[in-house]
C-alpha cells in the first residue's frame, strides 16, 4: 500500500494494487493516471448512480479460502442491462474480477497465457475447450467445455477507487460470457488496446464469506 | 458494518432509497424500486415504459389495461428460504395453444438477486434462474421418457409449450412487451421441476420448487383468499410418499419372516403315512407275495412273463410287483417313498413308477440299496445302508398305485422283504397366504393412494409413464 495525493485537489489518494494505474480520488472525482509514484490529472468522474450493490470499496471476502478485498469498480451498461465489475486484490498478491449482475456472481482470474479465441469464431452457443490452457494456476478451470452464453457491446459508465487500467466512462468493449455446465465461467473482453481472458466460477452470494458490506437504505 | 440484511421482522412500512422518473404518457411520478430496472409499469395509466432506449432514453413499449391486480400486491415483502423478497413485479402469462394462464411475481432482494413466484391452478412455485447448464441423459428409457440431469438429479420431461406474456405490472430486469413469446420445457423430479425458455437468442434454464400455498399466504400477508389448489401439480411432492420407503422395508421384512416361518412349517411338516408293506423276495420264478397283493402280482405277471424265460429268472432274482391303490388328499404335495430291505454285503436295484390311476400320470424312480462292510488290513469298513427314501415333489392328488421291479447282486442274493412305505407331506398354505394378505392390506392400500396420485399428475402430460400407449 502507498499513498499519493491527487493533483487537482490536494487530497490523500491510497494505493493497494502495484497494478493500479487508474484512480478516481474520493474527495474531487478526479480520474488520475499513475506512472510510477507520478500522478497526472486525466478528467473528472460523476457522481456512480446508485444501484443497490451491496458492495463497497474494502468490502472483504473468500474465494475457496483465499482472503481478497475490493479495490475499486467498473460500472457497466449493454443494452439490455447494467452490472458491476469489482477490482478484486488477493492476499497472495493476485488481481482479480468479481461481477456482480442481477444477484450472480462470478469471480476470475486474468489467464495470460492462454490463446484468445477469436472474435469472428464466437457465437452464442458455441463449445470451446479451454484444455490447453497452460496456465498452472488455473488448473481447476482447465476440464470441459464452455458454451458462449451471451456477446454484449459495453460501455463503461462510471467507476470508482483502484484500476489496472485507464476506465474512463464511455470506454468501449465487447465482453463474451462463457458458461460450462458445472458452474465454470470464462469471459473474454475485445477492446481496442488489447483482449484479455478471464476464468473463473460462478459462487453463491452466501459463500464468498463477505465482510465490511454496503448498508443498503431500506434493506 | 452491518453485515446481515435485517430479515427478523419484515418491515410493514420501509423507505428504500428509489429512482424517481416521470412517465412520458401522463406525467405521473413513478418510483422504481430497483434503479437498474429496465422496464417499468406506470401504476398511473399502464403505459409500459422502456428505460433504456436506444442507450439510456425513456420511451414507450406499450399500454396495459390496470384492472387486473395481481393477488400479492406489488411492494409485499416476505421471507423464503430465508432470504427477505421483495414482490416489484407481475406478468401474466398464457400458452396460446391450450388457452393455459398462470401468473408470475418476480421478486428482488439486492443481495440475492432475483427470484420468480408463479401460481397455476392454486399451486405455487418458487424459481430460480441457474447458470448451470442440465445434460442430456446418457441413458433414454423410451421415446416417451426424456430426461435431463443436473446436479445428480434426473428430470423428467413433462411438458413442451409457448409462454407469451399477456400482462405486465411492476418493473423488471429486462424489457418486457405483452405479447413477448419463448418456447418452454418443463422436466420434472418432485418438488422441484427445471425448466427451459427459448427464444431466438436466448436459452435460460431455471430450477423451481413446490412452495405450499398456506406457506405464500403466511410469508407475504396476502389479505385475499388465495386461489384454491385444483389437481396436482406437474411437481407437487405426494402426500403418499411420506414414510413410503419405511413402510415398503416393514412390509418386506414381515414377508420375509413369513416365508422363513412358512419353509420351516414346510420342512418341519407332518407327513402321513398313507401306504405301508413289505414284499418277499424269493430267488425262484415263483413269486410270493401277500396276499392283498397277490392279485396285482398275477397281472403284471401276465403281462411281463419273465418267467417264460426261466434262464435269464433261475439264476437271479427278478421280481415285480404292484403295490394296492393308495389316496393321496390335501393338495399338490410331496410325496416320500421309503424302502428298505436286508441287505448285508449284496445290493437291491429297484425301478418303478408311482403311477396316478385317474389320469395314467407316471413318475418314475430308481433307487439302489446296498450295505458292505469288511474289514482290510486290519480295520472293518462298511459302506452303504439297508434303506433308502425319495421324494417325489409336487405330486397331485388322486388315486395312485406303485409299480416296480426288483434285481439283486451279486446274482443270487436273497434279500427279502422289502420294506415300503408311502408318506404324504401336508402342509399348511391357507395360514401363510392369510396372513400375507393381511401384512400386504396397508402396503398395498398406500401403494395404490401413491399410483392414483402420480397417474394425476401426468394426466396433463404428453409424457406420462401411466398413459394408456394408444399410439
Amino acid at each position: 500500500m502507498f499513498k499519493l495525493l491527487c493533483p487537482a485537489c490536494g487530497g490523500e489518494v491510497v494505493f493497494k494494487s502495484k497494478a493500479s494505474i487508474f484512480v478516481v480520488c474520493t474527495y474531487c472525482k478526479s480520474s488520475l493516471l499513475r506512472q510510477d509514484l507520478n500522478l497526472e490529472l486525466y478528467g473528472k468522474m460523476a457522481e456512480l448512480q446508485e444501484d443497490l450493490t451491496p458492495f463497497q470499496i474494502g468490502t472483504k471476502g473468500y474465494w475457496s479460502k483465499n482472503p481478497f478485498e475490493l479495490l475499486g469498480r467498473l460500472r457497466m451498461s449493454w443494452d439490455d442491462g447494467y452490472w458491476n465489475e469489482w477490482y478484486v486484490l488477493f492476499g497472495d498478491g493476485q488481481e482479480g474480477w468479481l461481477a456482480e449482475a442481477q444477484g450472480f456472481y462470478s469471480i476470475c482470474l486474468e489467464d495470460k497465457d492462454s490463446p484468445i479465441l477469436d472474435r469472428d469464431d464466437i457465437k452464442v452457443g458455441a463449445r470451446f475447450d479451454f484444455k490447453d490452457s497452460n496456465n498452472s494456476l488455473l488448473d481447476f478451470l482447465n476440464k470441459g467445455e464452455y458454451e458462449v452464453c451471451d456477446i454484449k457491446e459495453v460501455i463503461c459508465i462510471g467507476s470508482e477507487g483502484e484500476l489496472p487500467f485507464t476506465a474512463p466512462k464511455g470506454r468501449k468493449s465487447t465482453s463474451i460470457d462463457l458458461n460450462s455446465n458445472d458452474g465454470k465461467f470464462a469471459c473474454i473482453e475485445y477492446h481496442e488496446d488489447g483482449n484479455r481472458l478471464f476464468v473463473g466460477e460462478y459462487i453463491e452470494f452466501d459463500d464468498f464469506g463477505f465482510t465490511n458490506l454496503r448498508d443498503i437504505e431500506g434493506w | 458494518m452491518n453485515n446481515d440484511i435485517n430479515t427478523s421482522n419484515p418491515p410493514t412500512r420501509f423507505s428504500p432509497k428509489v429512482k424517481a422518473l416521470t412517465c412520458p404518457s401522463c406525467g405521473a411520478g413513478i418510483d422504481l424500486k430497483v434503479p437498474d430496472s429496465i422496464t417499468v409499469v406506470c401504476g398511473s395509466c399502464g403505459s409500459i415504459i422502456d428505460l433504456k432506449a436506444n442507450g439510456f432514453n425513456i420511451a414507450l413499449a406499450g399500454k396495459i389495461n390496470l384492472s387486473i391486480k395481481p393477488i400479492i400486491p406489488l411492494g409485499s415483502r416476505g421471507k423464503l428460504k430465508g432470504i427477505l423478497w421483495e414482490v416489484i413485479g407481475f406478468m401474466k402469462r398464457r400458452d396460446p395453444q391450450y388457452s393455459v394462464y398462470w401468473d408470475e411475481y418476480l421478486l428482488f432482494n439486492p443481495r440475492y438477486g432475483y427470484k420468480w413466484l408463479t401460481e397455476y391452478k392454486g399451486h405455487w412455485n418458487f424459481i430460480s434462474t441457474i447458470k448451470l447448464k442440465p445434460k442430456a441423459s446418457n441413458i433414454v428409457l423410451s421415446q416417451h421418457r426424456i430426461s435431463v440431469d443436473l446436479l445428480n438429479h434426473k428430470y423428467f420431461l413433462y411438458g413442451r409449450g409457448l409462454a407469451e406474456v399477456t400482462h405486465v405490472l411492476g418493473e423488471f430486469y429486462w424489457r418486457v412487451k405483452v405479447g413477448d413469446e419463448v418456447q418452454t420445457e418443463d422436466y420434472i423430479d418432485p418438488p422441484y421441476m427445471l425448466s427451459r425458455e427459448t427464444d431466438q437468442s436466448e436459452n435460460i434454464w431455471s430450477l423451481g420448487e413446490y412452495i405450499e400455498s398456506e406457506k405464500i399466504g403466511e410469508r407475504f400477508q396476502v389479505s385475499e383468499l388465495l386461489p384454491a389448489e385444483l389437481g396436482v401439480s406437474p411437481n407437487q411432492p405426494s402426500p403418499h410418499n411420506d414414510g413410503f420407503t419405511s413402510l415398503l422395508a416393514v412390509w418386506a421384512i414381515f414377508v420375509g419372516i413369513l416365508i422363513f416361518f412358512q419353509f420351516m412349517h414346510l420342512s418341519s411338516a407332518q407327513s402321513k403315512e398313507v401306504y405301508s408293506n413289505s414284499f418277499s423276495l424269493l430267488p425262484q420264478e415263483k413269486y410270493n407275495v401277500k396276499a392283498s397283493d397277490w392279485s396285482a402280482t398275477l397281472f403284471n405277471r401276465k403281462t411281463f412273463p419273465s418267467i417264460a424265460i426261466p434262464s435269464k429268472t433261475s439264476d437271479k432274482t427278478n421280481n415285480e410287483f404292484s403295490t394296492n391303490s393308495f389316496e393321496l388328499k390335501g393338495g399338490k404335495s410331496t410325496v416320500e417313498i421309503h424302502l428298505s430291505a436286508p441287505v448285508d454285503n449284496n445290493g437291491l436295484y429297484i425301478s418303478g413308477e408311482l403311477i396316478n390311476e385317474e389320469k395314467g400320470l407316471a413318475y418314475p424312480i430308481d433307487q439302489t440299496i446296498e450295505y458292505y462292510h469288511g474289514v482290510s488290513g486290519g480295520e472293518s469298513w462298511s459302506e452303504g445302508s439297508n434303506q433308502s427314501s425319495l421324494l417325489l415333489s409336487s405330486i397331485p392328488d388322486g388315486k395312485y398305485r406303485l409299480d416296480f421291479e426288483t434285481s439283486t447282486y451279486p446274482e443270487g442274493s436273497v434279500i427279502s422283504p422289502i420294506n415300503v412305505s408311502i408318506k404324504r407331506a401336508t402342509p399348511l398354505w391357507s395360514n401363510f397366504l392369510w396372513s400375507l394378505i393381511l401384512i400386504s392390506l396397508p402396503f398395498l392400500w398406500r401403494y395404490s393412494l401413491r399410483y392414483s396420485f402420480e397417474v394425476q399428475r401426468w394426466e396433463e402430460s404428453d409424457f406420462s409413464p401411466y398413459a394408456s400407449s394408444e399410439e
